[in-house]
C-alpha cells in the first residue's frame, strides 16, 4: 500500500518535471532569435489610468503591426509592461525593476508628467531613450542640473503637444472670438503647475489677461469655491487644465453656479471618459485636441486623413471601443520608437539618434521634426481646436 | 453675473455643508465599528467606493430604477460588511485591537483589488436622483438639487441613527456592548451578533455616502479612500466614537475647506482644514465633543 503511494508520488514529479521542460523548450524554440524588448511604463491604475490603458493598447497596435509584418530583422518585439499605479515614487520603482531584471533598448512612457519628472533624472544616467506620453513641457525644459541652466536632456523624447503650444492654440481662438479676460484653473501638480506657467506666456502674445488661477487637488470632489472666485473677477473664459475626474466635476460645476463664460479644457480633454465624468454639462466645452477624434471631419486634403482613419479602424476592431485624443500620443510615440530600431538595430545610442533625427514623420498627432533642441517635433498648426457635442466632438474652424 | 462677497460666501458655505454632509456619514460609519469593537475599521473607505459602483452598474449598466437601486446597493454593500466580520474577523486568531485593524486595512486592499478587476480604473458618473438644474437660493448661492439630496437623505440617516440607538430594543443592546461586552454578555445579549450588526450598518452607511456623492463627484473603485479618510478626520476632530462629534466635525471639515479655498488659498485648503484638526487636537485631545481620559497610543 504505502509503496504504492510512493510510486506514484515520484511518477507525479517526473511528470511535472517534464511538463516543466516542455515548457521552457516550447517557449523558446517558437523562434529563431531573441525577441527585441522594449518597456512601456504607464500609468495603469491610479487616478489616470483611463490614459495610461488607453495608450498601452495604442502602443501594443503598432507592436502586433511590426511582429506581423515578421518583426525586426526576424526578430519579434517584445513589450515589458509596468504600472506606475499614478505615482511618481512607484513609476521610479517599476523603471529601476524593468531596467535591472530586462535587456531593454528603449522605454515607451510613462502618462504622468510627474511620474516623467521622476523618472527622468534616471533615464538620463542609465542613457537609454525614453519617449513619454506626458503633456507637461517641463520634461524636456527643466535642467537636469539646478546649477546648470543648460542641462537639456537628451534621452527624453515626448509625443504630445507642447503643452505652450496647446494653449496657445486656446489663447489664439480665444483673442479670435473677443475673449480677452480669463480665469484659470489647475490641478496643484506637475501636469497642472505647468500649465500655469504657460498660460502665463501665451494669454498676453494674444491680449488675454489672466485674471484669476486657482489650484485645486486631483482628487478633490467640488471646485465650486474656486470657480466662485474666478467668476468674481468677472472672466469671459475659463481654461481648466487637467486630466481625469476633475474634466468632468468643473464642467459641471461651471454649469452648476450659472457661469455664461465659455469653458476650454486641456489638450486631454478630447476622450470618451470625459462624455463618462461630464455627461450632460460636458456640453459646450471647448478644447485643443489631435485630430483623431475628428478624423473623418478632416477635409481629404489632410495628408493625416487616411492614417488616422485606418488606425481608429484598428483599433475599433481589436478593443470595441473608441479612441480617445491621448491614443495619438501613444501610437506615435510606439510607431516612432518602432522606426528607429527598424533603422539601426537594437542599440540604445543609435535608438537615440535616430529618434533625434526624425524629420517629417507622419504621425496620428502632427508632422513630427524632432531636432536636438525640439525633442518633441510637433508644432502649433499640428492642433485642431474642438468642441463637445452630443457625446461626441465637432472640428472648430 | 458677477457675485458679489456675500454671495460668495453664501456659495462657499452651501459647498462646505455638503461635502461636510458626507464626511459626517462617513465619520457614522467608522464610529458605529468603533463603538462595538474598538477598532478603526479601515475597510470603511471601500464600503463608500462599493456604494457608488454598485449604483452605477444598477442604474447605468443595468438600467434598474433610481430608488431600487439605492436600496438594493445599502443592502448589497451591508452583506459585504457582516461577511467580513463573519469572516476574517471574528476567525482572527489574535483579538488584539492591532492586528484586527491591520486585518482591516488587508481587507480593504483585496476589495479595492477586486473591485478594480470588476470595474475596471476609469471613473464614472451616475445620474443625479433629480435632474441638474441649478436652483438659486436666497443670498445668492447656487445649488443643484442632489445638494439637496445630500443634505436631506444625511438628515434622514441621522435621525433614523438616533431612533435606533435610543429608542429600539436592538439599538439599546448595541450601545450595552459598546459600553462594556463582558456585562452585555452577561445581561444576555448576544455580543457577536451585535458586532455583526455594527458592521453591516457601516457598510449601509458608507454606501450612502458613496452613492449620495456619485452624482456630484463621479465614482470609481477608489473613490472611497479620499473620502474616507477625510471622513476618519471628521470623526477625530468631533470625538471618536461620539455620534454627535461625528457630524459636528464633518459639517467643520467641509466647512473649513471650502472657506479655506475660497477666502485664503485653494492651494492650501486641505493644509488649513488638517491644521484646524491639529489644534483641536493639541487643546483637547478626546476631540470637540469627545470625553473621558484620553489614552496616548
Amino acid at each position: 500500500m504505502n509503496e504504492e503511494v510512493e510510486m506514484k508520488k515520484s511518477s507525479l514529479i517526473i511528470v511535472t518535471a517534464a511538463a516543466i521542460i516542455c515548457f521552457m523548450l516550447g517557449s523558446s524554440l517558437g523562434y529563431s532569435a531573441e525577441p527585441i524588448k522594449i518597456a512601456g511604463i504607464f500609468a495603469l491604475t491610479g487616478r489616470a489610468a483611463h490614459i495610461g490603458t488607453a495608450q498601452r493598447d495604442a502602443v501594443m497596435i503598432a507592436i502586433d503591426e511590426v511582429n506581423q509584418q515578421g518583426g525586426i530583422n526576424g526578430r519579434k518585439l517584445e513589450m515589458v509592461m509596468e504600472d506606475t499605479e499614478s505615482n511618481p515614487t512607484k513609476a521610479v520603482m517599476a523603471l529601476k525593476k524593468v531596467l535591472e531584471s530586462e535587456d531593454v533598448v528603449a522605454i515607451i512612457g510613462p502618462t504622468l508628467t510627474g511620474t516623467a519628472m521622476a523618472m527622468r533624472g534616471f533615464i538620463e544616467k542609465e542613457k537609454i531613450p525614453a519617449f513619454m506620453h506626458s503633456g507637461g513641457d517641463v520634461i524636456l525644459l527643466a535642467p537636469l542640473n539646478k546649477k546648470d541652466p543648460n542641462s537639456r536632456p537628451k534621452w527624453t523624447f515626448k509625443s504630445p503637444y507642447k503643452a505652450a503650444d496647446a494653449m496657445g492654440k486656446i489663447c489664439q481662438y480665444m483673442s479670435r472670438h473677443g475673449i480677452k479676460k480669463i480665469g484659470f484653473i489647475y490641478s496643484d501638480e506637475g501636469f497642472g503647475k505647468d500649465g500655469l506657467r504657460n498660460v502665463k506666456v501665451q494669454a498676453p502674445k494674444y491680449r488675454v489677461t489672466v485674471a484669476a488661477q486657482e489650484a485645486f487637488q486631483p482628487k478633490d470632489v467640488d471646485m465650486t469655491a474656486q470657480l466662485t472666485r474666478i467668476e468674481a473677477k468677472g472672466v469671459d473664459g475659463i481654461i481648466a487644465w487637467t486630466v481625469g475626474p476633475a474634466m468632468g466635476i468643473i464642467a459641471k460645476n461651471v454649469k452648476q453656479l450659472g457661469i455664461k463664460a465659455p469653458l476650454f479644457e486641456c489638450h486631454g480633454a478630447g476622450d470618451p471618459i470625459f462624455w463618462k465624468v461630464a455627461g450632460e454639462a460636458g456640453e459646450g466645452v471647448m478644447m485643443p485636441s489631435t485630430k483623431i477624434v475628428v478624423g473623418d471631419q478632416l477635409p481629404d486634403s489632410d495628408i493625416q486623413k487616411k492614417k488616422i482613419i485606418d488606425f481608429v479602424n484598428a483599433y475599433r476592431k481589436k478593443f470595441n471601443r473608441e479612441p480617445g485624443t491621448m491614443v495619438a500620443y501613444g501610437a506615435d510615440a510606439a510607431f516612432i520608437v518602432v522606426n528607429a530600431i527598424k533603422k539601426v538595430g537594437p542599440d540604445r545610442a543609435k535608438i537615440r539618434d535616430a529618434i533625434e533625427n526624425t524629420k517629417g514623420y507622419v504621425g496620428l498627432s502632427g508632422i513630427y521634426n524632432m531636432s536636438p533642441m525640439d525633442h518633441n517635433g510637433l508644432s502649433m498648426t499640428d492642433i485642431v481646436m474642438i468642441k463637445a457635442t452630443k457625446g461626441g466632438w465637432k472640428l472648430l474652424k | 453675473m458677477v457675485m458679489d462677497f456675500s454671495q460668495q460666501i453664501a456659495q462657499y458655505i452651501i459647498t462646505g455643508l455638503t461635502i461636510g454632509a458626507i464626511y459626517a456619514i462617513v465619520a457614522m460609519g467608522f464610529n458605529i465599528i468603533h463603538n462595538a469593537t474598538g477598532i478603526v475599521n479601515f475597510a470603511q473607505c471601500e464600503f463608500i467606493s462599493l456604494g457608488g459602483m454598485f449604483m452605477y452598474s444598477l442604474v447605468v449598466l443595468f438600467k434598474v430604477n433610481l430608488a431600487v437601486s439605492f436600496v438594493l446597493s445599502m443592502v448589497g454593500v451591508a452583506l459585504i460588511g457582516a461577511l467580513i466580520e463573519v469572516g476574517p474577523i471574528r476567525h482572527a486568531r489574535s483579538k488584539d485591537i492591532i492586528i484586527l485593524i491591520f486585518l482591516t486595512i488587508g481587507i480593504s486592499e483585496v476589495i479595492r483589488g477586486s473591485a478594480q478587476e470588476i470595474w475596471g480604473s476609469d471613473n464614472v458618473g451616475v445620474p443625479s436622483f433629480s435632474g441638474d438644474t441649478p436652483i438659486h437660493l436666497l443670498g445668492g448661492a447656487t445649488i443643484v438639487p442632489q445638494h439637496i439630496w445630500v443634505f436631506a437623505i444625511t438628515v434622514l440617516v441621522m435621525l433614523l441613527l438616533r431612533y435606533f440607538f435610543k429608542r429600539t430594543l436592538m439599538g439599546k443592546a448595541m450601545r450595552a456592548t459598546a459600553v462594556n461586552r463582558r456585562a452585555a454578555a452577561l445581561t444576555g445579549i448576544c455580543v457577536n451578533r451585535m458586532i455583526l450588526f455594527s458592521f453591516a450598518f457601516s457598510g449601509a452607511l458608507g454606501a450612502v455616502a458613496g452613492m449620495i456623492i456619485a452624482p456630484i463627484s463621479t465614482t470609481s473603485y477608489d473613490t472611497g479612500i479620499m473620502l474616507g479618510l477625510k471622513g476618519f478626520a471628521a470623526a477625530i476632530l468631533g470625538g471618536y466614537g461620539n455620534f454627535a462629534g461625528a457630524i459636528l466635525g464633518g459639517i467643520i471639515l467641509g466647512i473649513l475647506e471650502s472657506l479655506g479655498a475660497g477666502l485664503v488659498s485653494s492651494q492650501y485648503k486641505d493644509a488649513i482644514a488638517f491644521f484646524v484638526l491639529l489644534v483641536v487636537l493639541f487643546l483637547k485631545p478626546t476631540g470637540i465633543m469627545g470625553y473621558g481620559e484620553s489614552e496616548r497610543v
